[in-house]
Order: C-alpha cells, then sequence, then structure tokens
C-alpha cells in the first residue's frame, strides 16, 4: 500500500496491484488510512507531568527526568521494580530495541504486551506446537486453493479484506467454508455451514461433529485446508491448541501442515512476540505486573493506550497508583493523561522499519512522511535512555538494528536480506512441528434447555485501531459506537415484551446484573451478546472470570444464564 | 468563478433558549455586502460551520421579507450543534447557501392553509407562516396546529401565545404528556384534526415534525381525504454540500438539497426507495 | 477536424517541446504502479499506446483527487482570515485511455450542472486531454458495452486530441482549439494524414471492438431497463449486497464516482476543511447523528450505488450511463463482485 502525499501531508492511498498478498485490494480502513495520517490529536512534544497537568518540555529534558525516575526505583527496589511494555503498534526494530531495553540494560524480566489479554493465548498454543521460532504458518495467497477453510468469527472476513477475498476466491474454485460463530444469526453465502459455537467450546463441537455434515469434516485433513480466526478472540489457549491439534490431527499426510492464519487487527503482533516481547521465564506479564499486590512501581509503557486495555478495573486503578510511568506513543489519549513522562514517537507511515504479518511474512514500510512535530524514532531515543542510565544500546538506521536481530532472534536470519526490501517481503522459515506435540482438553459444549447463552466477546486489544478509526472522518461515522447494553435476538425480545432501553436481569452462577437490552437482529435465538470492554458489567455476571494456566492471564468463558425483566 | 464551498462569515446577534437542549440563534452576516445580497426563500436552508468542527445542514426559521438578520433553530445531538451550542453572541460562524428549492409561496395563494407542526419541526415551517402572515389577504382558512411531546420541549413560546390570540388565523396546540400547570390538550397532534374542522377542498397542508408524526399525521389526513399531492413535508437527509455534488442526500436521483427539501407526497410516493 | 501523422520517434521531441511551456503528464511507472506523473521526455511507449494496462486510479484522479483541501482558516482574535489554497498550471495529459476521457466528460456535465465546482473546474480547465485508442482491450475491459471505448467517437465526442497507433506513427486526430494548439506550436512534427490513415484506423477500430472476450456486459441494456422499472427484488439486491465488503475501493477507483464527504481539522489556531472520496457503499454514508440510517441495509446501499449508474432516470439526467467500461472495480473489489457480475446477476 502507498500513501500519496502533497506539501507533506497525506492525501490519499492506492494498494499495490503486486503484492501477492494485496493484489489491488483493501479494507475501508485502508482506502481511508490517509484521514489519521492527519490526525490532529498527535503528541508533537514531550511532555512531563506537572502537578495535575502537562508541561511541554525537551527531549534532553525528559529523557534525563526519565534516567532519573527509573535509577531512583531500581536503586531502592531493585531493576524488578520496573515493568516494560511493548506493542504490536511498534516495529520489528522498536520492539526489539524495548525487549533489550528491558533485559539488558534495565534488568528487568517484566516485560510483556498488551495482546496478553488477548492473542497471547493463540500465539502461546503455536509455541507449543511449533517451537519458538513459530515460522510461516499461514499463507494467504494459497487460501485460495484450499479444499476446505475454518473461518472462526464472521468478522474474520470483511475486516481483513485480503483474506476474506481469498475465502471467496476458494467458494468460487468449489471450496468449502465453513463459519464458527455463536453470535452469528446467519452467515453469509459463501459459507456451506454454520456451526454455532463460541470458539472456546468449538474444539469439543468438532470432536462431537456437532451441526457438520462428515464430508466437509474430511476436507479439512485435506492439504492445504484452512483454518482462518482472529488471534485475540479463541479463547484460552487450551482451546486454541485443541483447535489447531483438531487440525493437524486429521491431516492426512504427515508432511502437510494445515494453513493456519491467526489474524490481529494490530499491525505487527507477531513481530512484537517473535522479537521477544513477553515474559521471560521467571518474568510477570502484564496482568501481575499490575496485580494489586504486585511489587512493580514503574512502568515504561510504549505505542497502546495501557489504560483502555485492561481486563479488571483493579488492575487500572493500580496503573493509577505507580510511582513512575512512562508513556512513549502517538495519539494524547488515556494513558498518556496519567503517565508522568510523555514522548512523542512517530507513525509507521513516517518511519522506517519492518512488520511481520499473520503469514510470517516481514515487510519493509517506508516513511512517506516526515515525523509529526518533535516526535522522533526509539532508534534514536531508547540508546539516549539507555546512556541516561548508565548504560547502552545498539541504534543508528533501521537496517542496523535488523543486522543485530538477524543474529540474536531465532527465524529471523532473513530480516537482513535483500528479501526484506522486495515488494513481497521475505517470509520466515517454514513451521516445524515439534516432535510431540501438547495435548489439550477442550472445554465442554455448553447446552440447556431453558438458559441463554451470554457471549462476551473480547474486545480489550484493538483500542490502538479504534483509534486510528476515531481519526478518520469516514470511519467515525461507519463504526457506531458500542453502547453500554446487551444484545439480544431481536425475536425473543419480542417474547419477552422488552422494550426498548428496558433493562433486563441476568443471572448466572457468579453473579447478576441488570443492564439495558438491545435488540439485534443478527444474534442468534437464546444467544447474548455483552463486550468484554464494558468492564463493571462483565465483572458483576462473570466475576472474576476464569485464569489461563498457559499465559497466566484472565479471560471470560461464555455462560449460560437465566433472563427476565428487571 | 464563485466559490460556492466557501462559507462567509456571520455573527451571532441573538441566542434564545428554546427547550433544554434546544436554541435559536439570530445571525448577521460580517461583511456588509454579504449581507446586503442575501436574500432567501420559505423552506430553504443554511450550511452552518463551526470552523475546523464540522457544517451541518439547517433550515432557515424566520421571515424571508426581513433577510438583513436570519434565524435558525438547533438541537443539540451531534459535533456540530454541540460546538454551536457553545457559542456566544459575537462569535463568528461560516454559512454557505441558501440552499434548496423551498416552498413555491405563490402557488399557494388562493388556498386554505394547514400548518401541522411537530416539536422541533415547527422551525422550517416558520419561514413559511411569518410571510403567508404578512399577506394574510391571499390565502383563505389558515390553521396552524403544534404537538410537542411536553410543555417544556415547545419552542417559540411568546411567538406561540401571539398566535392563540391572533383573530385572523386558527391555532391549536397539544402535548403528549401535560405537566401541572398545562390546561391545554394532551394527545398527539392528529388528536386534534377531529377538533379543528379541517377543510379538505382547495387545502394545502404542511407537516413537518418527527419521522412517527408525519407517518401518523399523513395516514389521518389521507383517512380525512386530503391528496398526496396537497400535503406537503420537508425532507432531512445526512448531507454535506448542499448543492448536488456529494451524493449523501440522494434518494433515488432526486437529491434533497437540490430537488428538495420540500416535496409533496405525491413526489415522495414516487421515489424508488423509502423517504 | 483534423488529422495527421505523428511519427513515434518523434513522440518524444514533441513531449520535450511541450514540457518547454507546461506540465506534460503521461503514464510513467512508479514503484511498479502507473500513474500518470510528469514527465520532460522519454515516454515509455509501450505504457502510451502499448496493451499495457490501465493505470490503478482513473485519470478522475486528476481533476477530483483523493482528497483536497477546499480551505484554510486561522482565527486572529475574534476573527477568522480564510484562505483557498492555489491550483497550479497547465498540464497535457498524454496517454489517457479512452474510458478514462469519456470519465471525465461524464464528471464535466456533473460539475456544472446547477453551478460550476470550482475546485473541480480549476484543475479540469487547465487539463488537455490527448486520449489514446486502445487497440487491443485487455482482460477485464467491457467499454464496448458501455460506449467508453475502445475509440472515441471521432465524429460525435468533443476531445483534444485522439492518437491511434498505426505501429511506426501515431495517426493524430485533432478537434478542439486546445489539442490544435499542441500541434500548431511543433508543426514540423506533423504531417497531414493520406485517405489511407484514415481507412487503416477504422480497420484497427474495428478488430478492437471485436477483440473483446464475449461479456456478460453485453446484458447491460437487461440490466438498465430492470433497475429502471425496480424490477429486481430487494432479496436479489440483499444476496448481491452481501457479496460486498463495504471497503468502498469500487467508487474510489471508478471514473464516473463522484462523491464526496468533508472532513475537518482544527489545531490551535488554524485549521481547515477538506473533502475526499467518500463511497455510497459505506453504511455511515446516510448515517444520522440520531443514530437513524436510512440506507442502513446492505442491500440497499448496494442498489442505491447501482441505480446511479444505470437507471434510466440517470441516465437521462448525465446523458450517458455512469459506468465506462474500465473494468477497474474488477481489480479493486475483494468481493469479486464487480460490475460485470452485477450485470449478469441483474440479467436473470
Amino acid at each position: 500500500m502507498f500513501v500519496r502525499t502533497q506539501d507533506g501531508e497525506a492525501r490519499g492511498v492506492i494498494p499495490s496491484t503486486t503484492h501477492p498478498v494485496s493484489q489491488g485490494r483493501l479494507c475501508h480502513r485502508g482506502w481511508n488510512r490517509f484521514q489519521n495520517l492527519r490526525s490532529v490529536n498527535r503528541l508533537v512534544k514531550p511532555l512531563v507531568r506537572e502537578g495535575e497537568g502537562m508541561k511541554e518540555t525537551g527531549w534532553n529534558e525528559a529523557l534525563k527526568l526519565s534516567g532519573e525516575k527509573i535509577k531512583d526505583l531500581i536503586g531502592r527496589h531493585g531493576p524488578e521494580s520496573i515493568g516494560v511494555i511493548g506493542s504490536p503498534w511498534l516495529s520489528n526494530e522498536d520492539n526489539y530495541l524495548v525487549s533489550l531495553l528491558a533485559r539488558q540494560v534495565i534488568g528487568t524480566k517484566n516485560l510483556d504486551g498488551s495482546y496478553r489479554f488477548g492473542a497471547a493465548a493463540a500465539l502461546s498454543a503455536l509455541n507449543q506446537l511449533f517451537g519458538e521460532g513459530i515460522g510461516a504458518v499461514g499463507s494467504i495467497p494459497a487460501l485460495k486453493e484450499s479444499p476446505a477453510v475454518l473461518v472462526v468469527g464472521r468478522d474474520a472476513h470483511r475486516d481483513f479484506s485480503p483474506v476474506g477475498s481469498r475465502v471467496v476466491q476458494a467458494f468460487q474454485q468449489g471450496a468449502q467454508i465453513i463459519l464458527a460463530d455463536a453470535s452469528a444469526a446467519k452467515a453469509d453465502h459463501f459459507y456451506k455451514t454454520l456451526i454455532p459455537v463460541p470458539a472456546d467450546r468449538l474444539p469439543a463441537a468438532l470432536a462431537a461433529k456437532r451441526d457438520i455434515p462428515l464430508g466437509i469434516l474430511d476436507l479439512l485433513g485435506k492439504p492445504g485446508a484452512g483454518l482462518v480466526f482472529v488471534a485475540d478472540q479463541l479463547g484460552p489457549s487450551a482451546s486454541a491448541l485443541a483447535l489447531i491439534n483438531y487440525l493437524i490431527e486429521r491431516r492426512a499426510s504427515a508432511k502437510d501442515l494445515p494453513n493456519l492464519l491467526a489474524l490481529s487487527r494490530s499491525p505487527n503482533l507477531r513481530g512484537a512476540w517473535d522479537l521477544g516481547i513477553r515474559p521471560p521465564a521467571g518474568g510477570l506479564n502484564l496482568e501481575e505486573m499490575l496485580a494489586p499486590e504486585s511489587k512493580v512501581k514503574g512502568l515504561l509503557v510504549f505505542a497502546e493506550d495501557l489504560s483502555v486495555h485492561l481486563p479488571k478495573a483493579d488492575l487500572l486503578e493500580k496503573l493509577k497508583k505507580l510511582d513512575f510511568v512512562l508513556w512513549a506513543g502517538r495519539f494524547k489519549n488515556d494513558t498518556a493523561q496519567l503517565a508522568h513522562v510523555v514522548l512523542p514517537l512517530p507513525l509507521f507511515a513516517e518511519s522506517e522499519g519492518t512488520l511481520t504479518s499473520c503469514e510470517g511474512r516481514i515487510q519493509l514500510s517506508r516513511p512517506a512522511l516526515s515525523p509529526r512535530g518533535e516526535s522522533r524514532g526509539l532508534s534514536e531515543v531508547l540508546p539516549e535512555l539507555a546512556q541516561a542510565l548508565g548504560k547502552s544500546l545498539p541504534g543508528g538506521p533501521a537496517a542496523a538494528i535488523r543486522k543485530e536481530i538477524g543474529k540474536a532472534v531465532p527465524g529471523y536470519e532473513k530480516i537482513t536480506g535483500p528479501e526484506v526490501e522486495s515488494e513481497a517481503g521475505a517470509l520466515l522459515a517454514p513451521p516445524r512441528l515439534a516432535s510431540a506435540p501438547p495435548k489439550s482438553a477442550a472445554l465442554p459444549v455448553l447446552e440447556s434447555a431453558d438458559k441463554f447463552l451470554l457471549l462476551i466477546p473480547n474486545t480489550l486489544y484493538a483500542w490502538e485501531r479504534n483509534r486510528m478509526i476515531a481519526e478518520s472522518p469516514v470511519l467515525y461515522i461507519e463504526y457506531q459506537a458500542e453502547r453500554p447494553a446487551l444484545k439480544m435476538n431481536l425475536q425473543d425480545a419480542k417474547d419477552f415484551k422488552f422494550r426498548p432501553g428496558e433493562k433486563a436481569k441476568i443471572r448466572s452462577e457468579r453473579g447478576e446484573l441488570q443492564v439495558a437490552l438491545q435488540a439485534d437482529e443478527g444474534v442468534p435465538r437464546r444467544t447474548l451478546v455483552l463486550s468484554s470492554h464494558f468492564l463493571n458489567l462483565v465483572e458483576s455476571v462473570a466475576g472474576k472470570g476464569e485464569i489461563d494456566p498457559v499465559t497466566r492471564s484472565v479471560y471470560f468463558p461464555s455462560l449460560l444464564v437465566t433472563v427476565e425483566k428487571a | 468563478m464563485s466559490n460556492i464551498y466557501l462559507p462567509n462569515l456571520a455573527r451571532i446577534i441573538k441566542i434564545q433558549d428554546e427547550t433544554y437542549d434546544t436554541k435559536t440563534f439570530e445571525f448577521e452576516f460580517a461583511d456588509p455586502k454579504v449581507k446586503q445580497a442575501f436574500k432567501f426563500g420559505p423552506g430553504q436552508f443554511l450550511e452552518i460551520s463551526a470552523l475546523g468542527v464540522g457544517e451541518a445542514p439547517f433550515g432557515l426559521a424566520s421571515n424571508p421579507n426581513r433577510p438583513e438578520t436570519f434565524r435558525v433553530t438547533l438541537r443539540a445531538v451531534g459535533a456540530v450543534t454541540w460546538a454551536l451550542h457553545q457559542k456566544r453572541i459575537g462569535d463568528l460562524v461560516g454559512i454557505r447557501g441558501p440552499f434548496g428549492n423551498g416552498f413555491p409561496f405563490d402557488e399557494y395563494k388562493g388556498k386554505n392553509i394547514i400548518f401541522v407542526g411537530g416539536g422541533i419541526g415547527l422551525p422550517p415551517l416558520r419561514s413559511l407562516i411569518e410571510p403567508m402572515l404578512d399577506a394574510r389577504s391571499a390565502f383563505k382558512d389558515f390553521l396552524i396546529l403544534y404537538g410537542a411531546r411536553t410543555p417544556a420541549d415547545q419552542v417559540y413560546q411568546d411567538r406561540l401565545k401571539e398566535w392563540e390570540k391572533m383573530s385572523e388565523i386558527r391555532f391549536g396546540m397539544t402535548v403528549d404528556v401535560g405537566d401541572a400547570n398545562w390546561k391545554g390538550n394532551v394527545g398527539v397532534v392528529t388528536t386534534l384534526f377531529p377538533k379543528c374542522n379541517l377543510i379538505v377542498e382547495n387545502t394545502v397542508v404542511f407537516v413537518c415534525g418527527p419521522p412517527i408524526m408525519i407517518r401518523f399525521a399523513i395516514m389521518e389526513l389521507s383517512k380525512l381525504g386530503f391528496k398526496p399531492e396537497n400535503i406537503v413535508s420537508t425532507l432531512e437527509r445526512y448531507m454535506k454540500c448542499g448543492v448536488g455534488k456529494c451524493g449523501h442526500c440522494a434518494i433515488g436521483h432526486k437529491y434533497v438539497c437540490v430537488d428538495g427539501p420540500v416535496f409533496n407526497y405525491k413526489e415522495i410516493g414516487k421515489l424508488p426507495e423509502k423517504s | 477536424m483534423d488529422r495527421y501523422i505523428l511519427r513515434k520517434e518523434d513522440v518524444n521531441r514533441w513531449v520535450e517541446a511541450l514540457a518547454r511551456t507546461q506540465e506534460v503528464l503521461a503514464p510513467t511507472r512508479v514503484e511498479k504502479e502507473i500513474f500518470f506523473a510528469p514527465t520532460q521526455t522519454a515516454v515509455d511507449l509501450n505504457l502510451l499506446s502499448g496493451t499495457a494496462t490501465l493505470p490503478y486510479l482513473p485519470a478522475k484522479d486528476l481533476v477530483l483527487p483523493h482528497s483536497e483541501n477546499l480551505f484554510h482558516f486561522t482565527r486572529k482574535g475574534g476573527d477568522y482570515e480564510l484562505t483557498v489554497p492555489e491550483e497550479k498550471k497547465t498540464a497535457v495529459v498524454l496517454g489517457i485511455r479512452s474510458c478514462d476521457t469519456s470519465g471525465i466528460y461524464w464528471l464535466d456535465k456533473f460539475y456544472q450542472e446547477n453551478f460550476s465546482d470550482c475546485y473541480y473546474w480549476r484543475r479540469r480547465n487547465n487539463l488537455i486531454l490527448v486520449t489514446m485508442a486502445c487497440n487491443q482491450p485487455v482482460k477485464n475491459c467491457f467499454c464496448v458495452c458501455c460506449e467508453g471505448g475502445p475509440f472515441l467517437d471521432s465524429e460525435r465526442d468533443e476531445f483534444d486530441i485522439q492518437l491511434v497507433d498505426l505501429q511506426d506513427s501515431y495517426l493524430v486526430e485533432c478537434k478542439s482549439s486546445k489539442g490544435k494548439a499542441l500541434i500548431e506550436a511543433n508543426p514540423k512534427l506533423f504531417a497531414k494524414a493520406d485517405p489511407s490513415a484514415v481507412k487503416t484506423r477504422e480497420a484497427l477500430e474495428e478488430k478492437s471492438r471485436n477483440s473483446f472476450q464475449p461479456d456478460p456486459t453485453s446484458y447491460m441494456s437487461t440490466a438498465i431497463r430492470r433497475i429502471t422499472s425496480n424490477a429486481v427484488t430487494p432479496e436479489t439486491w440483499t444476496e448481491l449486497g452481501e457479496k460486498c465488503f463495504d471497503c468502498g475501493g469500487c467508487a474510489f477507483v471508478c471514473p464516473c464516482c463522484s462523491c464526496f464527504g468533508v472532513g475537518y481539522l482544527n489545531e490551535g489556531e488554524k485549521g481547515c476543511h477538506y473533502r475526499f472520496w467518500d463511497s455510497c457503499d459505506y453504511s455511515g454514508f446516510t448515517r444520522e447523528v440520531s443514530g437513524h440510517n436510512p440506507r442502513g441495509e446492505k442491500g440497499e446501499r448496494f442498489k442505491r450505488r447501482f441505480f446511479h449508474k444505470l437507471s434510466y432516470q440517470y441516465l437521462k439526467r448525465d446523458g450517458r450511463i455512469g459506468c465506462v467500461g474500465c473494468g477497474r472495480c474488477i481489480t479493486a473489489c475483494p468481493g469479486e463482485v464487480g460490475m460485470p457480475t452485477v450485470v449478469e446477476r441483474l440479467r436473470k
């Protein structure tokens, strides 16, 4: 994709027609990308806290102050009192430096990304199956040739045009396309089969062969069969592992692996994960860093509006009470509001760096615009911060950092080669299945004749994307803000004689909740949907959720509930 | 070539609170030449912008016979109206227009006139009511019906009181829900129909209000024998340019901003999609 | 109309001469994609007249760009200063294809209805279009079904210049005074064409017209009739609408799509209002502030798009259908539901 500029401003975009993935097509966010590049809500100068407000300052002062605060915390409480948060909204080069900053400069094992609450489950499953360097586990172009594709969640289609378009092409070539989605009343034209179960219960439903003609399940074992899912919405790691294992076990020949596409609405999820933005052994993850009893006193947050990602109210309270929060990012947002030091970063379109796609394709993004205001890239900033801490970090041009990555990160040897600079980018090595892939027990399918199924879809993973949407006049009206309400099937709402806006009382084994209802034709019968970002509502009915033992983080499984008029 | 997208600056010279979320603004153009040249017809609208925030269409709500200053009445519902509500007397806004076909004033001469207004639907009708009252003798029977949700939701309360006292017109008012002080009719605006002895022959009815009120009013009027071509309303659509170019307000091959906003129900019935 | 012969080896001399007094835009590869880019000399003849594909974006981009600033404002005390950005000088567009020229004619008509859109016209008036006739259509082309090509009609169309590739030379058909000026400034390069060249031209056009693949779009008139009489069922529109990804790509790459939105920026004491391509495929296109959306349904939005493109009501208003058959929507559509697919479906 190209950004077109005039007078130093983004004025338009066009897709690349020769790129093997995009082939001249974009989604609506892509087509309107130039609008958020013009955003006026950008950070343009470093800021430091002064009483209740923030004061503009120079880079030297901001970095000096940050260095002093970090040194002070290390001196008083040790390096483990500092946590570092990288981001799928940073390039591989930047994430690599963030990771080095934590491990080598500060010497803390408390390193993570906000995908802890979402995609970490699916990525951990891939790690368990394919080892540390996950490799190129999927291919979007190859999806077109699939005999069958299992798509988990209907969003995976329209929201990811290149993938959706290959699904349509596969359908046109006779492939069987299966949709698994408990929140969809009906499936689009090219889905042969709809499996109405939530992702976390899907492996059990597949094993029980529910709602699925047998021939189709057999096709999922054929070479090239695809599994498409949104990485942040697959439920706990055990479910993700069981689902992928299901396909691996069905395959006819040992040498074929299924085409696995773990989609993300963040541009560099795979890259951030692969470059080590996760806690090493003995380190705290993000949830543990912000737990009420945690000993972390200072948090360095990079490019992620952390305060809107947190799945529990007490984590946010802890974040607000930390002795020191450094926030380096692009937009004026809630996290910038509560930080002690704010550093402005350039957007992808304003700097050079590589990103790793869901396929495992490393691609180089070149700047189309100059950095806004006084914003500076992390490859300049972090070595200076390291210096303020009396240490050093490699810096310089992005290509120099790629050389370091090529040497240090397993599977990323190609990041230094000429392929990365080519349009198609460089694919990571093909995945190699671990000799003894782990098994996992799947959650049972929930069924009850007299109860409703409450789905709590994870919506706490894409807020940087939401920011980009808010900054575009087209997308801002295209995506309506969600109301804090419970979605219910229109006919069910009629049967209950609910008037518009009237409150319902829902009760589960874990709690109860009174909430406004929103009738929705798109929701299936006897199903309720409550987005996970309405924290207070979710905690009332779902309690504290469950802890995924692999990611050591909270998730909210679907529940059976009763419904009555409030 | 004149630039139809470049607004003229106009100053707010008066602000009147109408209801808790609705205000009437009176403007005058900052440039005396623009002020002098400005004319508008009943039923036309303006594109008003809070610069840097947004621009939206608003029906003119004052008498076209006195275009030196002009009024719009607006309810704070979105970013633009919200920003405009924050403005004070003396502040400048951007104004383009007037746009739209407006009411063909002369065609109504010699006819009986009925206005049916609901809530915030009265303002656009007022740009027609006032010049008609200026030329009262050109029209026959003259009936204004106005309904609001509650007495607190009524706009132009002073003017309503004057209309109530005028001997040359008939006037009826109702609220859906009354309060302690309300002594008048309670019920939706159509409940006034049977009480007002509506004349069907040689009559034009102007209907403007919330969509649900319009729907019921049309239904009742049709039952009484009013023909669709004699029922006139103004349509509202999301709009950007106001001049038939941006495409947002198109219904079939009609553009609300150019072919409307005034349509009669015969025209509306012919459109190939829902209005 | 005047007809001349321009030898291919003289093309660059002509371009060089033109470039001295105005900008010359010719199809050029930038990062593998084809754009109309400023050229001093050395035009890529294969892009200019070969069977090479069209630029991804139609030449509409030159008159109605993806986004353009309408005006800037500066707050000064209680007052505002409004300024309209300047527009640049004249340019010759060399090698625009007939479908794109037809698209610009459509826009010309649209942007002078009711009033003249000054942003459009100050760009348009500065352009001289040198159209290249297509001797060989490519895969997605169906201009022959939409009167968008493959050649401009020398009798009917009021073009500036049309070039026809005669292998070693170009036949130069010149109609408007703007076009004539480009020839008269460089008379030595142009020889009068003899009747045999005209014969060759006609044969080439005939051959080109016959080399389109048999294509469902030959049912264009059926689709027009059915849309005009509102005979297409809501179910069919819903079925087609379901295939749409709401990306807006078809509208952006369409030479005849003219809808725009307006954005507002305000930073401190300064700001600007700018307009940008918008698409009736977007659900936000008609959504009102209250949340009410008169075209909230996918199928209705899909119907809207094709009603505008193909209904007789619009055909009568605009003088032609809103499709020139360039096939770009086929390239841009991730749902594989471009114009020919829709027309084929509506036939039934």
